[in-house]
């Protein structure tokens, strides 16, 4: 077979131009670390890379939210418990203001005290973030929740949570709404508000009172009133609104089947029982309405006010502790709201925290699988190169061999 | 002793040619296309010495047309690989990606979903979509610049080829015109250049007839050259795709276009990669409508910070100039009818174009061109009428068909040209609901509302700006059982209505089929009779993140393809496919270098030069050359010898 000249040096010059690119390209992948310079290198690999790095950075969003999230967290974890601590303080102080041996002077003091506890609490409400957004805003991180207008303490942030996505699937409250945490709680003992209007002449007062039964409570508005029975006592009679005449039951008839009156007694009925004490006068009633939703700063402020109203006679002393005790079973309402609320923030904190590990490991991993696949083993390149480069000498060497035409072979011999 | 003289001179000149020769032959080492000369020597009739037989051009036509199909195939390959070389970069690069200027407005997204009252956070999210706005358009712009560079390569190639075939045909007729005597063999080593050359731009047949005229023509079989007759390649715009240039034969009076009957040669390879480049502008074209057309949705459903209902971000993917610029007509049509396209259903909408070709005034067929599938065909009547295929409606407003009418339907294409952002100010991204819920339950109710999901903020509980119109009360009449109530007159609109205590309800659409625009979920097993949920305007929602949320929930659902991509994987779909081509024609550009490489070996193994042959030819032609001076010399001192005798 010929070889013409052309042929020779050309497959050479060829041979060498390849094993240069061969060089080059090992070369980048030395320099960059990555198996791929072009995802045309290898598109199925490239495919899967790119999977993994989207993946990656995706969770990496999750991520970020997660630990922001853990930050809200904490805020909200420390503000309701300094909340659930200035409570404990107001029930100390809720339970001696009670006390008899207290003057005007000595619960106008305590009301100052209370007074501060109730500013620090809207305070607390009121916690805004790094950014000066308010936490307990709801939709509405720009307003203050929780705001005085003429006397009354006024909610004015959004009343649905935000939330933030911690993961693909799950989303965390972000923004609480303060309607919920300090808004929303049940007046009275939590069923039910016992007040006295302010025609009593008599000293009696009720207790809290409680629902003995749920299945046959019956939710309505009550009113007892105290009449002079057949029999010439003292008696007391219950109406309900929606529920007509329950004491004495029908068809006995009022007034003069009434039941006498015992002191410190319970009254037990459709479900409640709530005891009286002191001594009623006819006329006097006490009304039971279903509890309503209060917040909780406008509870303490009533408080504040009942203990500021100057005590002179009985009957002010009798009205003085039905309030007082109406507003004190209140505010354990309000005690076991906010630790129900912590408990919520904890359990709530715990799955962020889970979540977070959970993302981490996973970008982790991730990162390891990315590293596999995209990352070139240094060694091999390393090896490869050496190799690529002995080779290139050898056909450098071969090239200058064949230099040597027939044609300098005859002149060197001539010479 | 004549004859010794005689013979001698024949042997000095027949060894001079021959040293000639291989001179000749040895000077074209390098000359490409040359083929090797060998001298056939003769034997001198009735003992008169040597005579130069002939002078042969050592050259075999099946290697040359190998070489030359090589080289077309070759050409083809390397201008394609050239081209998916620069395309590749823009759309798989590390460190300029599309998919991370995605990633980046998501992420921007996300945090400030964390506060959406944040002005710096929503600046940031609006900063993100522009640059990420400008990124479509940067790719778009470049894609769009590789197809004007395309009609300029083609337009070049086709001068080249002009002059090319010129010069055969030139060539064709100086041989013709030769005499028959005349050693031709330069102008048939001219001509294969021109003839290897011109496989460089496309693929042909050349065949040679007895007279050594070559003839050239495409495969279908139309010639280029005959005889000294050369055809003029020119530049005429694609019927269908009129801002494409495609190089047609100048008949005369028409211009028949090569795109079909050329597969080799850097005109395929051009045409090629005008696809590849097709089919990246469409992947991209889709892309920007599937963010645009979702997003705007969505923040239209939403409310913005000013507590107005939002509008759209990007220009809107349905504007006038999209409308038309969809719809590219046929340069031969010869009807009046108007055209518009509306992209309507973006899962269903696929990166193809269409061909809408009329075969009579009243019969239409709609071709999707990526596989050639008739997707609706039926009767046209009167317009206005309307075709419905793929998530896009074609309009036909006005005017009439005629027969023969074609039109290609590019919903994709061109839709990053239209891509802006309409809103700069950051408020305007509309992140809340409009609707927001309040229980006012009672005691021992555990009764929630939730806005689940806006669905139309177009109906007329919308219609007052900052309102419901009108806003309602769901109120319990048992623990089972519910009625909606107007919130302002308390008149009872519907109901009762069956509550499950279970699984929570769905207020809307209500059973009587009152739908407001947004979904309401109310639940809790413990709601009792009197308890009230209010549906309000979401006043002061200005941190209400739940559009926020809807607008990130776009990014990881499948807005595209039945629901499988999302932003991001309908992106990785366009570079992969690049990438993927990339890698088929790298694999095919290597095997075809070889191929042509071999082809190039073949062909100089019959025509080449090989320096060793020749110099041992030239040194045995010196030695026959010095042996036949010899011979003289000996005639001459055998004459002298004689003279001397004869003197003596």
């Amino acid at each position: 077979m010929r070889v013409p000249t052309v042929t020779q040096f050309q497959e050479q010059s060829e041979v060498m131009s390849a094993q240069m690119l061969q060089i080059q390209a090992l070369q980048q992948k030395a320099e960059t670390g990555t198996k791929l310079q072009n995802s045309s290198d290898d598109p199925v690999l490239a495919s899967q890379i790119k999977a993994v790095k989207d993946y990656i950075q995706s969770l990496g969003n999750f991520d970020t939210n997660g630990k922001l999230a853990q930050n809200r967290y904490s805020l909200f974890s420390n503000s309701l418990q300094s909340a659930i601590g200035i409570m404990e303080q107001v029930r100390e102080l809720t339970q001696s203001a009670q006390s008899d041996t207290l003057n005007n002077d000595d619960r106008n003091n305590i009301a100052n005290e209370l007074q501060s506890d109730l500013d620090q609490l809207v305070a607390i409400a009121n916690t805004q973030d790094g950014n000066g957004s308010y936490i307990y805003s709801g939709y509405s991180t720009n307003t203050p929740p929780y705001v005085q207008q003429s006397g009354q303490y006024v909610y004015q942030g959004g009343y649905d949570s935000t939330s933030v996505y911690i993961s693909p699937s799950i989303t965390t409250p972000y923004n609480q709404s303060g309607f919920d945490v300090f808004g929303a709680i049940d007046t009275g003992n939590g069923s039910f508000t016992i007040t006295a209007p302010g025609t009593n002449t008599g000293t009696a007062t009720t207790s809290a009172g409680s629902v003995v039964s749920e299945a046959t409570y019956v939710q309505d508005t009550y009113t007892i009133s105290y009449v002079t029975n057949s029999s010439g006592q003292l008696a007391y009679q219950i109406v309900g609104a929606s529920s007509g005449q329950v004491v004495p039951a029908p068809p006995a008839t009022v007034p003069a089947d009434a039941p006498a009156f015992v002191a410190d007694s319970d009254v037990t009925f459709n479900g409640l029982t709530v005891s009286v004490a002191g001594l009623p006068n006819v006329g006097d009633s006490f009304q039971i309405t279903p509890s309503t939703s209060q917040n909780m700063f406008n509870t303490l402020q009533q408080m504040i006010t009942t203990l500021r109203t100057p005590i002179n006679t009985p009957t002010e002393t009798a009205a003085f502790h039905q309030n007082m005790t109406q507003s004190s079973a209140a505010l354990y309402e309000v005690s076991d709201h906010l630790r129900s609320f912590l408990s919520q923030v904890g359990s709530n904190a715990a799955q962020i925290d889970s979540q977070v590990n959970t993302n981490d490991e996973t970008i982790t991993n991730q990162k390891i699988i990315l590293g596999q696949l995209a990352d070139v083993d240094m060694t091999e390149v390393t090896s490869s190169l050496m190799q690529q480069n002995i080779e290139l000498q050898a056909t450098q060497e071969i090239y200058i061999k064949i230099q040597e035409t027939l044609f300098q072979l005859l002149r060197n011999s001539t010479l | 002793m004549n004859d010794i003289f005689n013979i001698g001179l024949t042997g000095l000149t027949a060894f001079q040619t021959a040293m000639n020769i291989t001179s000749q032959n040895i000077a074209n080492v390098q000359t490409p296309n040359y083929s090797r000369r060998q001298v056939n020597l003769q034997e001198g009739l009735f003992g008169t010495g040597v005579n130069v037989g002939s002078i042969n051009r050592i050259y075999d036509a099946s290697t040359s047309a190998n070489l030359q199909n090589c080289t077309s195939n070759f050409s083809a390959s390397n201008n394609l690989l050239t081209g998916l070389n620069t395309l590749e970069p823009l759309l798989d690069n590390d460190s300029n990606n599309t998919a991370k200027y995605i990633n980046d407005t998501i992420a921007s997204l996300q945090q400030l979903n964390t506060d959406t009252s944040s002005i710096q956070g929503r600046t940031l999210y609006l900063n993100q979509l522009s640059a990420m706005t400008t990124q479509f358009q940067s790719i778009n712009a470049q894609i769009l610049t590789q197809q004007q560079t395309i009609n300029t390569q083609l337009s070049s190639v086709a001068q080249d080829a002009n002059s090319v075939l010129v010069s055969i045909a030139h060539i064709n007729d100086q041989i013709a015109n030769s005499p028959a005597t005349t050693d031709i063999s330069s102008l048939l080593d001219q001509r294969e250049q021109l003839v290897q050359g011109l496989a460089k731009y496309l693929n042909f047949t050349a065949a040679n007839d007895s007279n050594n005229i070559l003839s050239i023509s495409l495969n279908n079989g139309l010639q280029l050259v005959g005889g000294n007759q050369a055809v003029t390649f020119e530049m005429v715009p694609d019927t269908s795709y009129p801002t494409n240039l495609d190089i047609a034969i100048d008949n005369g009076s028409t211009s028949v276009p090569l795109n079909s009957f050329v597969n080799g040669g850097e005109v395929a390879g051009l045409l090629t990669f005008r696809q590849s480049l097709n089919l990246a502008a469409q992947g991209m074209g889709r892309l920007s409508l599937a963010v645009a057309g979702s997003i705007n949705a969505q923040n239209q459903l939403g409310m913005d910070y000013n507590g107005n209902l939002g509008a759209d971000i990007f220009t809107d993917i349905n504007n006038p100039v999209s409308l038309t610029n969809r719809v590219i007509p046929n340069t031969g049509n010869t009807g009046t009818a108007n055209l518009t396209v509306n992209v309507n259903d973006l899962t269903q909408l696929t990166t193809s174009d269409y061909q809408l070709q009329f075969k009579t005034a009243t019969t239409y067929t709609l071709t999707r061109i990526a596989d050639n599938t008739v997707v609706s065909s039926g009767s046209v009547g009167t317009l206005p009428q309307a075709i419905s295929a793929d998530g896009i409606t074609i309009n036909l407003n006005s005017g009439a068909v005629a027969a023969g009418d074609q039109f290609i339907i590019s919903p994709t294409r061109g839709a990053i040209n239209n891509m802006n952002m309409t809103i700069s100010d950051p408020k305007l991204l509309a992140l809340g609901f409009p609707v927001a819920g309040v229980a006012t339950t009672g005691l021992g109710s555990d009764g929630t509302i939730e806005i689940t999901a806006m669905t139309d903020t177009t109906t007329s509980a919308f219609s007052t700006p900052k309102q419901l119109n009108p806003p309602l009360k769901v109120v319990f009449l048992s623990p089972t059982s519910y009625q909606i109530q107007n919130a302002n007159t308390n008149a009872v609109m519907e109901g009762p209505i069956t509550y499950n205590p279970q699984a929570g309800t769905n207020v809307f659409p209500t059973p009587g089929g009152y739908d407001p625009g947004y979904r309401v979920t109310i639940s809790g097993s413990t709601i009792k009779t009197g308890d009230v949920f209010n549906i309000e305007y979401n006043n002061n929602g200005n941190s209400d993140n739940r559009n926020g949320l809807a607008i990130a929930n776009l990014y990881s659902q499948g807005m595209l393809d039945q629901g499988t991509s999302n932003y991001i994987q309908a992106f990785n779909l366009v570079s992969g496919a690049v990438s993927q081509q990339t890698n088929a024609i790298q694999t095919q550009y290597d095997s075809n270098q070889i191929l042509k490489e071999q082809a190039q070996n073949l062909f100089e193994q019959v025509s080449g030069v090989d320096t060793q042959e020749e110099t041992v030819d030239l040194m045995r032609d010196q030695e026959a050359y010095q042996a036949s001076a010899q011979i003289l010399q000996t005639a001459k001192s055998v004459f002298d010898d004689v003279i001397q005798m004869l003197r003596s």
